[in-house]
């Protein structure tokens, strides 16, 4: 059983890491990573949207025509994204701001729709939470490691604070579009050397 | 066949209909919760935006008419543009420093809603916008500087057209297009429907 909760809570962060591995819903990663307050903000929501809908849908699980899986799934996920486009505009105005336009785009992230086909319609309440829990954790640390690295080229400052002073010429192009797949592309390059090498470490053994 | 056929289509239906009944009920009890609490943060982003056009303005008062109804609340202009409110703004001496003009128009992912300062001498103070969902990275650049400052000092009776008295957001012209016609056309009917707004301070 712990080893179940262990490996549901882990598979995301490397095995099955939703951007790095599964290059799922690279659009919102790219636009959010532009600074770390940012993707903390982004994850956050991510985790409410992906949790609440993972535990709906696997409670609700033997209620949903087949035929009807993908119409009602939509329906949940929007549903729970507008909620918390409510919730945010109401008690978090600056998050708000920052977030706003990118919290519609939750909804067709593909990672949630993902999960719930794949997971929580098939299996128990508990251990969706967990993948999403798990999952939501893979996905903020894919987009964190980028929006640290793209903060502290493109802008020079980490979480608002500069950090090597005003002599300090950041180099733009990190925070636009095309350093966003270059910083993508050279993270999920170190990951799969780094996986390909324990791999293979493991087979000589 | 033909009757289990159609009792599958109906039983689908009647489903599919419970799902979003139940998903609407949740949304409109959020919406009535979280609706006075976002009204009143919607309040104060429109002050702090007050607040950042005439910085020493101590007074925002909303211009009402003798039933003390707001003036021009909710006037449609044309089709996509739509003043919301005038406010006056003051300073300590009780000074009229200029009026600030809300209003919004129809941008490329909906409304922009805006307020700008328009000066007792007919030009443009500066503009801010409060509100927008225009395309990240394209035509969300409205709320840059770079782009709202040419509306500064900018005389009522210029063109504001883009292309060529304003420059647009690169490859968003719906928006910038959006924003100058709002604010032009909001301040020509400004002009021509309120009579106060002769130089008050003279008197």
């Amino acid at each position: 059983m712990k080893t179940k909760i262990k490996q549901l809570l882990t598979k995301g962060l490397l095995k099955e890491n939703p951007v790095f591995v599964l290059m799922l819903g690279l659009c919102s990663v790219l636009a959010v990573s532009v600074s770390v307050i940012n993707a903390l903000g982004m994850t956050l929501a991510f985790t409410f949207v992906t949790v609440l809908s993972e535990v709906t849908i696997s409670v609700l699980r033997k209620w949903i025509p087949k035929s009807l899986r993908i119409p009602i799934f939509i329906v949940i996920i929007a549903s729970f994204v507008t909620i918390l486009q409510f919730l945010l505009q109401a008690y978090f105005p600056s998050l708000n701001k920052a977030l706003g336009i990118f919290i519609p785009l939750i909804v067709v992230n593909c990672i949630i729709i993902g999960r719930i086909e794949s997971f929580a319609s098939k299996k128990p309440v508990f251990d969706s939470i967990l993948d999403g829990l798990g999952i939501s954790l893979g996905y903020g640390i894919a987009i964190l490691s980028i929006a640290i690295v793209r903060e502290i080229l493109g802008n020079g400052t980490i979480l608002g604070y500069s950090l090597f002073g005003t002599s300090f010429e950041p180099a733009l192009m990190f925070i636009l579009p095309p350093g966003a797949f270059l910083v993508i592309g050279i993270e999920i390059g170190i990951i799969n050397h780094v996986s390909k090498k324990a791999s293979r470490k493991e087979a000589s053994k | 066949m033909k009757q289990n056929q159609t009792k599958q289509i109906v039983t689908l239906g009647i489903t599919l209909s419970l799902y979003c009944i139940i998903a609407a009920l949740a949304l409109s009890v959020t919406y009535s919760v979280t609706l006075p609490q976002i009204q009143l943060q919607q309040k104060k982003a429109t002050e702090e935006s007050m607040k950042s056009i005439y910085p020493d303005a101590i007074s925002f008062t909303l211009c009402t008419d003798n039933e003390q109804n707001p003036i021009f609340h909710n006037q449609v202009i044309d089709n996509c543009i739509t003043l919301d409110c005038i406010y006056e703004g003051r300073d300590q001496t009780n000074l009229l420093l200029g009026y600030l003009v809300k209003g919004s128009s129809l941008g490329y992912g909906g409304p922009i809603v805006f307020i700008y300062g328009l000066d007792l001498d007919d030009t443009i103070h500066s503009v801010s916008i409060i509100e927008h969902s225009e395309t990240p990275g394209l035509g969300a650049n409205v709320i840059k500087d770079h782009f709202l400052n040419q509306f500064k000092g900018k005389l009522t009776s210029d063109a504001f057209l883009v292309k060529q008295d304003i420059t647009p957001i690169t490859a968003s012209t719906i928006t910038s297009k959006a924003l100058s016609e709002g604010i032009k056309k909001s301040v020509t009917y400004v002009r021509e429907n309120i009579t106060e707004l002769t130089n008050e301070n003279e008197n």
